[in-house]
């Protein structure tokens, strides 16, 4: 039996919410809000405004939510705290009172990850924001995860470092965010993913035990249990530090661009880029459509494919690298077109204004981010770019290749339209969504590359992982046997569906 | 053509799509967005709100409102949104009105944006609207209050005069008559040490900037009518402000709300250096280490940056430092955009968090902006003004 008594949304009329029925019972106590603020000092809100404000994360489609006057959901209630004792009192609270928790880093997630689906408890982790440490000689930083992440590269580029992490989304987007979902930055063919960059983790599970790893480059004392947290989407818990790998700020920088006849061709040359063991930082190739929407302005790209490569790092490295990929370019039909392309990439990768312009216009849009190894990359990128086509009402239908492997590679695809006569916003939006998928699986592609599953890919995750859904469930309720850590997220359990 | 090269990856989409759909998609591209917008006339640029609340609030790191609260709502596109369901009648209450004064007016936002948003310039719009509809929150209505019977800020508690008529106008500001009296006093002292035949206003009116902030335009006016009056009174060729704001407000704002000023308008530090520039003035040695604040007003809104720079670097002796954030990548003091008054706590955070950044350079602060040295108070800060004299001042020791 649940003590959890959730709040009615009655004073706010003027909403309708989308998850409303999702949420079981009413009235959150006014107790519990007097015995988090005991927990918290100042650092708790019941605030409509407040709640009204936490209610929706990034995923796309709440924008048009929007607009239209409806909320995904509403939280209880906020709560800011400041360290790790504080994590763990109000975790043991909503364990005891078995209220849902939904960890908040800066909510630029696109999957409805942060979206408080059954009310209770948002935790923004964003006080927790210092940089503990920096260990020069082992080239590594202690920080909590409310820091933001250009706050995070700012401090680190003024020490002389770097994280080489810069998502799209670094201005506006924290550390936890990335951890919880396992985040790609646009450097990442060289330095890696987060996950790739994590040296320890310290979190707090359900039931208030804080859990911390030790800064030490590989151990092999069984499995490294705390790696559970990375892509774990808040379901396990709160990160609340993480040690991660940094690097002396690169002494050089070279910029190479190629227009190939296709995105096949691209690929094949930037495969063979990989196969050499030759990491250039930053390697993109963009489909037709894409190479007329970024570079239009770029003389000999008109009804091409563009690659562009950036390498960096110590001098005489990079020199080669250039060469080799120079080479390898050219060796593939590639047309060179100097490093402008790439000048022109680093001038506008951050400015994201199509949501802006595009969603008061009635358009619905998303991005969705897949991976496949090279045997398939092909017939992926082929079969879902048609799959997209063909769902009526899509207009926009492109993609680009963003992070490479020597093992293969991920495709960032866009799809935007206008949901067809009498279909709801929402139809039309998974449909396309469905359509992607489905032909991903169909290809031996992973469902996601770095946005993880929130709650758009829920339904498609047991298809991707097989039987490692019933270890992941029994996981889950081991370490959360109430299911308080933001319920209704990735590993949808039966009782809640 | 370029706006049309720029949008031709949409027409390439257009031209695969079936009939139907392009049809459709076309009549939503080109008519789509009236069907967001409130149905009333608002005072706010709604479609300017609309795109920020739609934006994965790709500024917010730098604002530092979001910084001192670590609340989602008072980020700059959380505001946004807000803003637009006050506007759209979905959301009322105090909280939410008064979620739209949480604004430092530092324009740090523009730096970032994709559409060159003020956030605070929108948000001025959005409070106009406030106040039409009577729903200002009372502590801002004080403060309208008391503008409209004092007509300063704060009680004054300086007695700087100059003659009623000169050549040059020195407009104080209302940081200066109340709080910041020895700026004024710096700023005399040199106008007689070059032999400046300057005037002062008698019952100088603040510069209207927290009525326009806080959305009371029509008051506004009598405020601008009244200096504007005034400046025209004392003859004056130039007005110099030491406050960024005042200059700001007299030299664009005040014209583009039509109300004309004849006199060119500077801020302290073009008047400092132009004396330099025209050797009415030599320095003497002030051994000085100093840190240089760029107040947001005057190099964001005004664009100075090099004006004060110079008029410190050609001090001989001193020494200035540059902070890790500088020029238009500047933090703010906390007090712009009336935040002093409206939100003192917020203003309070971000000062600390600018002091303790300023202090890794030097112990001394100069800034040139009466209200970054007010919020600075409690450190060695010093206006430009007060450095200028003091190393004239050595001389006639
Ligand atoms: C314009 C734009 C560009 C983007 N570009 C990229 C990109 O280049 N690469 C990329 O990988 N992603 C990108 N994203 C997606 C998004 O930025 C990432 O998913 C990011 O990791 C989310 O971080 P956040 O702090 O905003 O997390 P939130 O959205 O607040 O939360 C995301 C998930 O993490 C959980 N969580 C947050 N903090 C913690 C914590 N401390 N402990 C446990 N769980 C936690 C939440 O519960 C939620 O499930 C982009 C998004 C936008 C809007
Ligand atoms: S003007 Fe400054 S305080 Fe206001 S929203 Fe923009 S960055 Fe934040
Ligand atoms: S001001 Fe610009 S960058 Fe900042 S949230 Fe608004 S639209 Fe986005």
């Amino acid at each position: 039996m649940s003590f959890y008594i959730a709040n009615c949304l009655l004073e706010i009329m003027s909403y309708d919410t989308v998850y409303q029925k999702d949420k079981k019972d009413c009235v959150f106590s006014k107790k519990i809000i007097e015995q988090l603020n005991s927990i918290v000092p100042n650092g708790v809100s019941d605030k409509e405004v407040d709640r009204v404000t936490y209610s929706k994360d990034y995923w796309p489609i709440t924008l048009r939510w929007l607009l239209d006057g409806k909320l995904p959901a509403l939280p209880d209630c906020i709560v800011w705290p400041e360290n790790a004792q504080q994590v763990t009192e109000i975790l043991r609270l909503a364990n005891r009172e078995k209220i849902p928790i939904v960890p908040f880093g800066e909510g630029s997630g696109v999957v409805g990850g942060a979206i408080p689906i059954r009310g209770g408890i948002v935790v923004d982790m964003k006080k927790m924001d210092s940089v503990v440490e920096i260990d020069d000689l082992g080239l590594m930083v202690t920080v909590q995860p409310g820091i933001n992440g250009m706050n995070l590269e700012r401090y680190l580029n003024r020490k002389g470092y770097t994280m080489g992490h810069i998502p799209q989304s670094i201005y506006c987007s924290s550390l936890g965010g990335w951890l919880a979902c396992r985040a790609a930055g646009q450097f990442s063919t060289k330095y890696g993913k987060i996950e790739d960059m994590v040296v320890a983790l310290e979190a707090v599970l359900p039931d208030g035990t804080i859990i911390k790893s030790k800064p030490v480059p590989r151990s092999s004392t069984g499995p490294q249990v705390e790696q559970l947290f990375l892509g774990s989407e808040g379901r396990f818990g709160i990160i609340t530090e993480a040690t991660l790998k940094i690097w002396p700020y690169p002494e050089e920088r070279s910029m190479l661009s190629f227009a190939f006849d296709d995105v096949y061709h691209a690929l094949e040359a930037v495969r063979k880029i990989m196969r050499k063991n030759v990491y250039p930082a930053v390697v993109r190739i963009y489909d037709m459509n894409e190479t007329l929407r970024h570079f239009y302005e770029t003389k000999g790209a008109k009804d091409k494919c563009m690659l562009i490569l950036l390498m960096e790092g110590d001098k005489k490295l990079v020199k080669l690298e250039n060469e080799i990929s120079e080479m390898t370019c050219k060796g593939e039909g590639g047309v060179a077109c100097g490093d402008e392309p790439v000048h022109h990439w680093l001038e506008t990768r951050f400015n994201v204004k199509e949501s802006s312009e595009f969603t008061p216009r009635g358009f619905i849009f998303d991005t969705v981010e897949v991976s496949v190894g090279w045997k398939n990359a092909p017939n992926l990128y082929k079969t879902v770019i048609e799959a997209m086509r063909k769902v009526g009402g899509v207009v926009v239908a492109s993609g680009h290749a963003s992070h490479f492997y020597p093992q293969g590679v991920c495709f960032y695809f866009t799809f935007g339209g206008i949901p067809p006569k009498d279909a709801a916003p929402f139809t039309f939006y998974e449909s396309v969504w469905d359509a992607i998928m489905k032909s991903c699986l169909e290809e031996q592609g992973s469902i996601s590359h770095h946005h993880g599953i929130g709650l758009i890919r829920a339904k498609w995750l047991e298809k991707e992982i097989g039987e490692r859904m019933q270890m992941l469930k029994k996981i889950k309720s081991a370490i959360d046997p109430h299911n308080i850590m933001n319920p209704g997220k990735m590993v949808v359990e039966r009782e809640e569906n | 053509m370029k706006k049309i090269k720029k949008y031709a990856w949409v027409m390439d989409a257009f031209s695969q799509t079936p009939f139907s759909t392009k049809a459709r998609a076309m009549k939503h591209f080109l008519t789509g967005k009236k069907s967001y917008l409130p149905k009333k006339k608002t005072h706010a640029d709604m479609e300017s709100v609309i795109k920020c609340a739609l934006c994965p609030n790709m500024c917010r790191f730098d604002c530092p409102v979001l910084e001192a609260e670590k609340n989602e709502a008072t980020s700059p596109s959380g505001k946004m949104r807000i803003a637009y369901l006050i506007e759209t009648d979905r959301l009322d209450g105090t909280d939410a009105f008064e979620l739209m004064y949480k604004c430092a007016g530092c324009d740090a936002c523009i730096q970032w944006c994709p559409f060159d948003f003020s956030v605070s310039d929108i948000l001025k719009g959005v409070r106009a609207d406030i106040v039409a509809d009577n729903r200002t929150p009372e502590d801002i209505v004080k403060i309208k209050e008391h503008l409209e019977k004092n007509h300063t800020m704060d009680k004054i508690n300086i007695d700087v005069k100059g003659s009623e008529k000169g050549d040059i106008l020195y407009f104080m500001g209302c940081t200066i008559l109340s709080e910041k009296g020895e700026i004024a006093e710096a700023m005399i002292d040199i106008f007689n040490t070059v032999g400046e035949k300057y005037a002062t206003i008698r019952d100088e009116w603040c510069c209207g900037a927290p009525l326009i902030n806080l959305g009371f335009t029509e008051v506004f006016k009598h405020f601008a009518e009244h200096n504007v009056e005034k400046i025209k009174e004392s003859g004056c060729k130039t007005v110099v402000c030491s406050c960024p704001t005042c200059a700001y407000m007299l030299r664009q704002v005040y014209s583009q709300m039509d109300f004309e000023i004849k006199a060119q308008v500077l801020h302290s530090s073009e008047y400092l250096l132009s004396l330099m520039k025209d050797k009415k003035i030599r320095f003497d040695h002030l051994e000085k280490e100093c840190v240089y604040h760029d107040p947001c007003t005057l190099v964001r809104k005004l664009g100075i940056e090099e004006e004060p720079r110079k008029v410190l670097e050609n001090i001989p002796g001193m020494i200035v430092k540059e902070p890790y954030f500088n020029r238009k990548d500047t933090k703010c003091c906390g007090r712009g955009g009336s935040l002093g008054s409206t939100n003192p706590d917020i203003a309070e955070k971000i000062a600390q968090k600018r002091v303790a950044e300023l202090r890794k350079e030097a112990e001394c602060i100069v800034t040139a902006c009466p209200t970054c040295a007010l919020a600075f108070e409690g450190c060695e800060v010093y206006d430009i003004s007060e450095i200028f004299i003091k190393s004239l001042e050595k001389k006639n020791e």
